[in-house]
């Protein structure tokens, strides 16, 4: 089967527990920790979804990501999910001579995407991420 | 009766090196014990009666939105399960930090997946983010936007270098908020 | 208190070198102890500004802005001991109020030639609020009522004690009081000067006399006395000393005062809880007398 690299224009969603979503002072979000993108022990790439695998408005894509992401692992009302545009974020990694490889890998969830050749040891790449290329964060609980 | 009175006062000596005043920073992480739900409300009550022994330091406001933010990020109904409990070396970092850096303003805190405490401190799109590890050691990284340039740093250092490390980006608009008092 | 806008400011406003000092060094470097005399005496050593930062005559304090309490208990202590299960009856019963409940032991290890025996027994229950700051220590034969930093004040805290006893009276009945006793808990936070080690007469009114043969400071000091306070049959039992301080950068003296009372206990509320109040104003002229106006400032 032919690897399928998303495309530059897509987006690329990563769920956020809510331990590593940023809250202001009325707990509202407004945005994610670098620490969302940290690899964590034994992890090779990081896990996202493909947005435009979904049809129909940004609200109704989301959704179905929520649906399609809670099947592999839990997503409460209160985690988050970080949208990014996979351009902007191959263009961010490349700035860290990182030069990654979005790949399609669909699993129970159909939409899941594997963030190849990635290393998330550079903290200011990760700060990049959270802050720039992937940092769109919305509360899950609105598309639950 | 003399003998007793010596034990009376062994006793005495030996309380002070108790409990109220143990050092916050020899804290240790208390090793994962039951159910998760009954682990973070162990924990969360450590985490507490950790802040106790700097509370006096802490303005009572602060000190009450910390306790929700605590109870918020170990809440077991939201708690994923692939994350490390929370560390209390980790937390004593954060107490000590707070105290020795005395910002105005109120930091975001998170918990990373290997169960240490961050806090943020925004001005617009800037931010600082400090990821606290155990013996008053931070990862710290800094995002800044100076005349329309964006520029970044981190590193890892002691809770006392935080000033030096960070004074070539002008922290002090990431740090304070007017006349608040946070500690 | 003083402006602490400038990260490593100290309270006097001058910038603390923070690179002299070991982050690692919980310890300071040097606790300076002048050959000053322990009790009564005169002022004999320092500089004529720090003689002059010394209080010479105790002053009762309005309440600090940050008090330097870091536990303040009151106990009561009765003859006899009650059953299990009453105690289990008076924990139950304070549950509605301080739902964290642990059971406390006491621990020995009987070590002979060819074994080891250790022994639990059971010392009572120790409850706490939600926010982990009120605490109550409960056993067969004493309740004792605690409240951990943030200090908020005498009337809150003898308040929550009374309404403790009333719960344990109210489920015990009446048992004999034998003593009585509020202890507090000071810590008294120093930010260490640039140039290290920190004078103890300059905080405390009373330190160890080391002899005067050109000895290096003290690296640290621990003292307990044991008195009558010559007031109301009450005795004092005063614990001092130097101990690893919480803060970064800070030297830490912990300032620990008992003032109890074992002797013609009064067996009415009133008159119990009005001796309790006598206790606590007792403790409040020996810690005004233990400290100087350089500690005052620490805590205003």
């Amino acid at each position: 089967m032919a690897t399928k690299y998303l495309p530059d224009a897509d987006h690329v969603v990563r769920h956020i527990s809510s331990q590593l979503l940023e809250r202001d002072g009325d707990d509202q979000v407004i945005g994610c920790f670098p620490q969302a993108f940290e690899l964590r022990p034994g992890e090779k790439y990081l896990s996202a979804s493909w947005l435009e695998f979904f049809d129909g408005t940004r609200q109704e894509r989301l959704k179905q990501t929520a649906a399609a992401c809670g099947k592999v692992r839990e997503v409460r009302p209160r985690h988050g999910f970080a949208m990014g545009n996979v351009g902007v974020i191959k263009e961010a990694c490349a700035t860290f001579n990182q030069k990654l490889r979005i790949i399609h890998e669909p699993n129970e969830n159909p939409a899941y995407t594997a963030v190849r050749s990635y290393k998330s040891d550079e903290l200011e790449l990760l700060e990049l991420l959270a802050s720039e290329a992937w940092s769109d964060v919305v509360e899950a609980k609105a598309y639950l | 009766m003399e003998s007793k009175l010596i034990d009376i006062r062994l006793d005495n000596m030996r309380r002070l090196f108790s409990e109220p005043v143990a050092n916050l920073k020899r804290v240790i992480d208390v090793a994962a014990v039951g159910s998760v739900t009954d682990q973070l409300h162990r924990k969360l009550s450590t985490l507490k009666q950790m802040t106790a022994k700097v509370a006096m330091h802490l303005d009572s406001t602060w000190r009450a939105i910390l306790f929700q933010a605590l109870e918020r990020l170990l809440d077991p109904e939201d708690w994923d399960r692939d994350f490390a409990m929370p560390s209390e070396q980790s937390f004593s970092t954060f107490l000590r930090m707070i105290i020795f850096l005395h910002p105005t303003k109120r930091p975001g805190l998170g918990l990373s997946p290997s169960g240490h405490f961050l806090a943020a401190w925004r001005s617009g799109e800037d931010r600082i983010v400090v990821e606290c590890l155990a013996s008053d050691e931070v990862r710290w990284v800094l995002s800044r936007t100076i005349d329309g340039d964006r520029e970044s740093g981190a590193g890892k250092v002691q809770i006392h270098r935080i000033p030096d490390v960070t004074e070539p980006y002008d922290p002090e608009p990431l740090f304070t908020n007017g006349d608040k008092i946070l500690a | 208190m003083v402006d602490r806008g400038k990260p490593g400011a100290n309270t006097a406003g001058q910038r603390l070198d923070h690179g002299s000092v070991s982050p690692y060094n919980a310890w300071p470097d040097r606790v300076l102890c002048s050959a000053v005399p322990m009790v009564g005496g005169t002022v004999s050593s320092g500089s004529p500004s720090s003689r002059s930062r010394r209080a010479t005559a105790p002053q009762m304090a309005s309440p600090y802005k940050r008090p330097p309490i870091t536990e303040a208990v009151i106990e009561v202590r009765l003859d006899g001991a009650i059953t299990r299960e009453n105690v289990d009856k008076v924990q139950k019963r304070l549950l509605e109020t301080y739902p964290f409940s642990q059971e406390t032991q006491i621990v020995g290890v009987e070590v002979s030639d060819t074994s080891a025996k250790v022994q639990q027994q059971f010392q009572g229950y120790r409850l706490t609020n939600k926010d982990g700051a009120d605490t109550i220590l409960i056993s067969p034969s004493s309740i004792a009522s605690a409240r951990l930093a943030p200090y908020e004040g005498w009337e809150k805290l003898i308040v929550t004690a009374r309404q403790n006893w009333d719960v344990w009276k109210r489920l015990i009945g009446y048992r004999k009081v034998v003593r009585v006793g509020v202890r507090y808990i000071n810590r008294i936070d120093v930010p260490e000067p640039a140039e290290g080690g920190v004078r103890i007469a300059d905080y405390l009114s009373f330190h160890p006399q080391l002899p005067n043969i050109g000895l290096p400071p003290l690296a640290n000091f621990t003292m307990n006395t044991v008195s009558s306070l010559g007031k109301d049959e009450c005795k004092l039992t005063l614990n001092a000393g130097s101990v690893p301080s919480p803060l970064v950068k800070t030297v830490s003296f912990v300032l620990d005062l008992d003032v109890s009372r074992d002797s013609n206990m009064p067996q009415n509320d009133d008159d119990l809880w009005g001796l309790i109040g006598k206790i606590r104003d007792h403790k409040n002229a020996v810690f005004e007398g233990c400290i100087t106006n350089l500690s005052r400032q620490l805590f205003s």
